[in-house]
C-alpha cells in the first residue's frame, strides 16, 4: 500500500501541473518520504485541499511550518525580491508511518493563503512564521505576533537582521521603570566567518532525508 | 419607559492567569474569559522565556550549539541533544557503533523516567496530592547522579554528541543503573497505590480535558497526547530512529477515553516500559569501543589518545575551534521524546554553522491546544489540564 501513494499523486495531478511541481520520493529501506517543491503559489491551495481531504492520500497530520530565509543561500542578483523565502510544510500519515514534505518557494512580500481552515495546528505556526519572518498570511484569523516582546516591531529571524538586535530592556535606577534605549555594546560582536580547509564529505550533497 | 426596554447587558469576566502562577508550569500567562467560574476562552500568550535559540544556532557551530538543546526543554535534555546529534549525522552520513546505539537507548530512556517522574509528580501537587512528588524527586535525584556520573552535569549533560557520547559507560555505572531500575520499579508501584484508585484524584481527572481523535490529529498532538486519544503511535516504533527499538518486544500503551486519567495510566505504564528496555540494554550491550569506525573528522578522539598522538591533538584543536563542516543539504529528524515529536530541521549550506535550525517542539502543539480542551471547565480544572498537557516553558518559547 505504501507505494501507492507517489503514483497516486502523479495520477491526481495531470501532466500540466507536474511540470510546475518536482516530486521526488525515495524508498530509504522501510521509510517512504515524499518532496514536493512548489516554485509557484498558484497550486499550492488546491494540492493542500487535496492532501486534508483526499482518503487516498490521508496525510492527516500537520506536523510543522518552517520557513527558511533563503538571503545569502541564493546568490542572484534580485536575491531581495526572488524567492526570498521557502515555507515548508511537514505532514505525517499516521497510517502508513510515511512523511511528506512541501517546499513553497515565495518571494519577498508575497502573501500565503493560511491553512488554518483545513489544520487547526497551522494557527500558531503560521503567528510565530509572521512574528519572526514577516510573511502575511492572508485568511489567518488572529495574525497576532507570538514569541517576541509585545510592540516589538522587526523580525528576528530574517537574515539581515543582526544577532544583537536594535533594543535592549534595562531597569532605569533614576526614573524607577524599565525601559528601551539603543543597544550598547563594550565590542562589536566578533563573528569569525572561517571556510573549513578540510576535504568536506562529496558522497552526498544535496541530501534530502526525512526521518 | 425607556430604561424598562433597556436589557441587563452581561459581560464575561476577563481574568489574567500567570505569568508567575506556581500552577502554571513556568512563564505562563493566560487571558481567561469567564462565565461564572466557568472557563469559556483561553488565550495563552508565550514568549515570556523566548531567547533565541534558532537565531542563536546560526551563530555557533554545530558542537557550540549542542548545550542550546538541553536548555529547551529542561526536564527531558538528552532527547533534544539525540535529535540535533542525529540529524547531523543524518547529513554526514556517519554510522555509529553499535555500543554508542545502546548507550543513547539507555540515557534516552532514562531521561523518559526522569521526565514523566516530574510531570506526574507535579500534575499531582497541583490537583492536591504531595506525596507522590517529594518521593518522585528523591528518585529524580538518584536518575540525575547518573547523568552526572557520566557527563558531569546533573542536568545539562552535553552527551550525546554528534558521532558518539562524551564519554564510555563502565561496568560499574550500568550496574548501578541496574539496582537503581529495581528499586524505581517498587517505587513506581508505590505512586500507583496512592494514586491509582484514590477517589479525589479520580474526581478531578476522569472525564477533564478530554482529546476526541480527530481533535488531537488536527491539532498537531504528539506523544502521550496522541496516544491518550488512541492512536498506536510511537516514533520508536512508528519511525524507528533507532534499531535496537525495532528489535525489542516493548509495549505502547495506549488510551480509549482522551482524558486526563488516561494520560496519567499512560505514562505510568511507559515508565515501567523504559525500565523493561534499560534493562534489555544492560545486559544486551556489545563490548566494544565507542570510538570503533571513528571519523576523526567529525567525532573528537579520545583523551587518551589526544595525549599520545600529535594527529588526535591536531584533531581536537580543530574540531572544539572551528568545528566540522557539512555539505549542502536538509533534513527532517524527529525522536519520540518524552513529551511527543520533538523534531529538528536542519540546513546546512558547506560551513560549520547551520543554515537555519528549526525546533519543532511538542509542547507548542500541546498549549495552543489548551483553548479547546478547557473550554467549559471549571478554573479549577484547568490546573488540571495543564499539568496533563506536561508544560516546559523552555521548549514552547525557544
Amino acid at each position: 500500500m505504501r507505494f501507492l501513494f507517489p503514483i497516486s499523486i502523479c495520477r491526481i495531478f495531470n501532466k500540466k501541473i507536474i511540470d510546475n511541481l518536482l516530486i521526488n520520493y525515495n524508498f530509504n529501506q522501510k521509510k517512504v518520504d515524499y518532496i514536493i517543491n512548489l516554485t509557484s503559489i498558484q497550486y499550492f491551495w488546491f494540492l493542500m485541499i487535496l492532501i486534508n481531504k483526499s482518503l487516498l492520500l490521508n496525510f492527516n497530520q500537520l506536523n510543522d511550518i518552517t520557513c527558511v530565509d533563503n538571503l545569502n543561500l541564493v546568490k542572484n542578483n534580485q536575491n531581495d525580491i526572488k524567492n526570498r523565502f521557502s515555507l515548508i510544510y511537514i505532514f505525517t500519515n499516521l497510517s502508513y508511518s510515511s512523511r511528506l514534505i512541501i517546499r513553497l518557494t515565495i518571494n519577498n512580500n508575497q502573501e500565503v493563503p493560511s491553512l488554518t481552515n483545513l489544520f487547526n495546528s497551522a494557527n500558531w505556526l503560521e503567528r510565530e512564521i509572521y512574528d519572526l519572518f514577516g510573511i502575511i498570511f492572508t485568511n489567518h484569523p488572529d495574525l497576532r505576533r507570538i514569541l517576541t516582546d509585545y510592540g516589538f516591531t522587526n523580525h528576528p529571524l530574517l537574515k539581515d537582521f543582526p544577532l544583537t538586535g536594535y533594543l535592549e530592556l534595562r531597569y532605569n535606577e533614576e526614573l524607577k521603570c524599565v525601559e528601551y534605549q539603543p543597544v550598547k555594546l563594550m565590542q562589536e560582536y566578533r563573528f569569525f566567518d572561517f571556510e573549513s580547509p578540510w576535504n568536506q564529505y562529496l558522497l552526498n550533497t544535496n541530501i534530502n532525508k526525512i526521518n | 419607559m425607556d430604561s424598562i426596554k433597556k436589557f441587563k447587558t452581561l459581560r464575561n469576566f476577563l481574568l489574567n492567569f500567570g505569568p508567575q502562577h506556581p500552577a502554571a508550569h513556568g512563564v505562563l500567562r493566560l487571558i481567561l474569559e469567564l462565565d461564572g467560574e466557568v472557563i469559556k476562552r483561553a488565550d495563552p500568550h508565550i514568549g515570556l522565556l523566548h531567547r533565541g535559540t534558532e537565531k542563536l544556532l546560526e551563530y555557533k557551530n554545530f558542537i557550540q550549539g549542542l548545550p542550546y538543546f538541553d536548555r529547551l526543554d529542561y526536564v527531558s535534555m538528552m532527547a533534544q541533544e539525540l535529535t540535533f546529534s542525529l540529524a547531523i549525522e543524518t547529513l554526514l552520513g556517519i554510522k555509529i557503533s553499535d555500543r554508542i546505539n545502546f548507550i543513547r537507548t539507555i540515557f534516552l530512556e532514562i531521561t523518559r523516567i526522569l521526565n514523566h517522574l516530574l510531570a506526574l509528580t507535579t500534575h499531582a501537587l497541583d490537583v492536591g496530592a504531595m506525596t507522590p512528588f517529594l518521593w518522585a524527586f528523591e528518585r529524580r535525584e538518584k536518575l540525575m547522579e547518573l547523568y552526572e556520573r557520566v557527563s558531569g552535569a546533573r542536568l545539562h549533560a552535553n552527551f550525546i554528541r554528534p558521532g558518539g557520547v562524551t564519554y564510555d559507560l563502565s561496568e560499574e555505572i550500568l550496574a548501578d543503573i541496574w539496582i537503581i531500575m529495581e528499586d524505581l520499579l517498587y517505587n513506581i508501584e508505590q505512586l500507583e497505590t496512592i494514586l491509582h484508585s484514590n477517589r479525589i484524584w479520580k474526581q478531578r481527572l476522569i472525564d477533564i480535558g478530554i482529546v476526541s481523535s480527530s481533535m488531537a490529529l488536527n491539532w498537531g498532538f504528539s506523544g502521550v497526547m496522541l496516544r491518550g486519544s488512541g492512536f498506536n503511535w510511537d516514533l520508536r516504533k512508528n519511525n524507528s530512529f533507532n534499531n535496537i527499538y525495532e528489535e525489542l518486544n516493548f509495549k505502547i500503551p495506549v488510551g480509549s477515553k482522551g482524558d486526563c486519567y488516561d494520560r496519567f495510566l499512560i505514562r505510568v505504564e511507559e515508565i515501567k516500559q523504559s525500565i523493561k528496555i534499560i534493562e534489555y540494554c544492560i545486559n544486551n550491550i556489545p563490548k566494544e569501543s565507542i570510538h570503533l569506525n571513528l571519523d576523526n573528522k567529525t567525532v573528537f578522539p579520545s583523551r587518551h589518545m589526544m595525549k599520545e598522538s600529535m594527529e588526535s591533538l591536531i584533531h581536537h584543536f580543530k574540531l572544539f575551534s572551528e568545528g566540522f563542516s557539512i555539505p549542502e543539504g536538509e533534513t527532517y529528524f524527529a525522536v519520540e521524546a518524552p513529551k511527543g515529536e520533538f523534531g529538528v530541521y536542519l540546513v546546512t549550506n558547506n560551513s560549520s554553522k547551520p543554515y537555519r535550525c528549526r525546533i519543532r517542539a511538542p509542547g507548542f502543539f500541546h498549549l495552543q491546544g489548551l483553548d479547546f480542551m478547557a473550554s467549559n471547565h471549571m478554573i479549577a480544572d484547568l490546573v488540571t489540564i495543564i499539568g496533563t498537557q506536561d508544560i516546559v516553558f523552555g521548549e514552547i518559547d525557544r
